[in-house]
């Protein structure tokens, strides 16, 4: 998933990025934000320079180290300074892979069964999640289900503007300075939220926007909206999220996009 | 000098791209060791370390084409890697114990024993001298998210400094860094 930011705002975390020392959600915006300014990603270059000369002078790499990585390298090697008697190296076959799974950064923190995750650039989603990413992604359309129906004897767009004009309701507006599509989203205390307007556009019948949040750390589906969303509720945990995207996705919403957000909140 | 080592690079990852493993066995030796230096002062955990080595060996054997030579050094590269590899371990959810005994260095880290350590450190002396010029809060932040592997807002906590204090300090100190480093010769200048 790809958000946009402001460029100033960008620079800003350029340092502390550098050094991965910046949260989620912010790293989710700088990375948007580097794809197409020039300008960000060479001052990015340069820092990262800078902080490899902090790197130590050692240059004593263990030998048994190379030993160790010559015989996860999925090749038939005849040459290099392997022992080419050992038997053939189970390929691909990483100890301790799920010490450290190859995953985006920052999809690092996510619970289990918790969380869907959107993925950027790559495909990488892990098979052995995707039973709990299923039953989430059923989850989240049962929610969005319940609750339309739920809300639907009062007019749901009554529940609205009583949300929208509630003391303690957060009204935020996920934007994009490409498409200059908007929607906004409120938020009620417990959570209930509602995509409550919007300028996109509508989808062919096969597609379908799908609304994410990024709350501490982990990149939940918060529902999928439709084609050509109304006024659709949806549920989160209020506590502490740190942005919303919405993507477009197939239609019935997937496990993890690799779409670029459509439109986008980031508390940055 | 600096032109010369990226075309060395260059070639190094092409070589490595077209399956020769000598290329990569000489990327470990050249860069082997300050990769496994960045990763044990991380993770505190030579086990650990050498495990994001490994990973970071085989991701440039097995994706070559994601180091861009025209984008940075390889070592830069490698230790970018390796630094974003160890810091994801000790925010892993799952490495709980590594976080708690994280907890235990904090209140000494931000004390001077982190100063200590980095000073003890074999970092080249130009590198060192130019640390040193520094001032003392903006080397301090630089030191703690590097070094330390804390977020920027962890840093601020734990200096007790506003946060976009902490975020401009080590952004202005890694340019004051690049401007100190580049007189000696061995910083880009942008
Ligand atoms: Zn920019």
């Amino acid at each position: 998933m790809r958000v946009e930011v402001d460029h100033y705002e960008v620079q800003d975390l350029l340092g502390a990025y550098a050094l991965n020392a910046v949260d989620a959600a912010e790293e989710i915006a700088v990375e948007s934000h580097l794809r197409h300014c020039d300008d960000c990603r060479e001052e990015l270059e340069q820092h990262r320079e800078v902080a490899a000369l902090l790197s130590t002078t050692e240059t004593f790499a263990p030998t048994d180290l190379w030993e160790t990585i010559v015989r996860q390298m999925p090749t038939e090697t005849a040459s290099g300074p392997t022992n080419t008697s050992e038997p053939p190296p189970i390929a691909l076959e990483k100890p301790h892979a799920d010490v450290v799974p190859r995953r985006r950064r920052w999809l690092q923190p996510i619970a289990a069964a918790a969380v869907l995750a959107l993925v950027v650039g790559t495909t990488i989603v892990q098979t052995a999640r995707l039973g709990a990413a299923n039953e989430q992604l059923a989850l989240a359309r049962a929610n969005v289900t319940e609750l339309t129906e739920e809300l639907e004897r009062p007019p749901l767009n009554a529940a609205v503007t009583q949300a929208m004009t509630g003391v303690d309701t957060q009204r935020l507006t996920l934007g994009s300075q490409v498409s200059g599509s908007n929607a906004i989203i409120v938020l009620m205390p417990d959570g209930t939220g509602f995509l409550a307007e919007h300028t996109l556009q509508p989808l062919p019948p096969d597609r379908t926007y799908q609304l994410w949040a990024i709350i501490d750390g982990k990149i939940i589906s918060a529902g999928i909206l439709g084609s050509d969303p109304g006024v659709v509720p949806f549920r989160i945990d209020p506590q502490g999220f740190a942005g919303f995207a919405i993507t477009e996705e197939v239609a019935g919403g997937v496990e993890a996009s690799e779409n670029d957000a459509v439109v986008a909140w980031l508390e940055v | 000098m600096e032109t010369m080592s990226r075309q060395a690079d260059i070639e190094l990852v092409q070589e490595l791209a077209a399956g020769h493993e000598g290329a990569l066995a000489e990327v470990y030796r050249r860069h082997g060791g300050p990769v496994l230096g960045l990763a044990k002062r991380l993770l505190r955990d030579p086990n650990l370390a050498e495990e994001i080595v490994q990973e970071v060996m085989l991701r440039l054997w097995n994706n070559p084409e994601k180091f861009d030579g025209s984008r940075g050094s390889l070592r830069s590269y490698l230790l970018a890697h390796t630094h974003g590899r160890s810091v994801d371990l000790i925010r892993s959810e799952s490495s709980r114990r590594m976080r708690e005994e994280r907890e235990a260095h904090l209140a000494v880290e931000a004390g001077l024993s982190l100063e200590e350590e980095v000073w003890e450190m074999a970092l080249a002396d130009h590198v060192r001298q130019a640390l040193s010029e520094l001032d003392t809060d903006v080397r301090k932040a630089i030191e703690l998210a590097y070094f330390g592997g804390y977020t920027y807002r962890e840093v601020a906590k734990l200096l007790d400094t506003p946060e976009g204090t902490i975020k401009s300090r080590i952004r202005s100190g890694l340019q004051r860094l690049n401007g100190l480093l580049a007189n000696s010769g061995l910083a880009p200048v942008s």
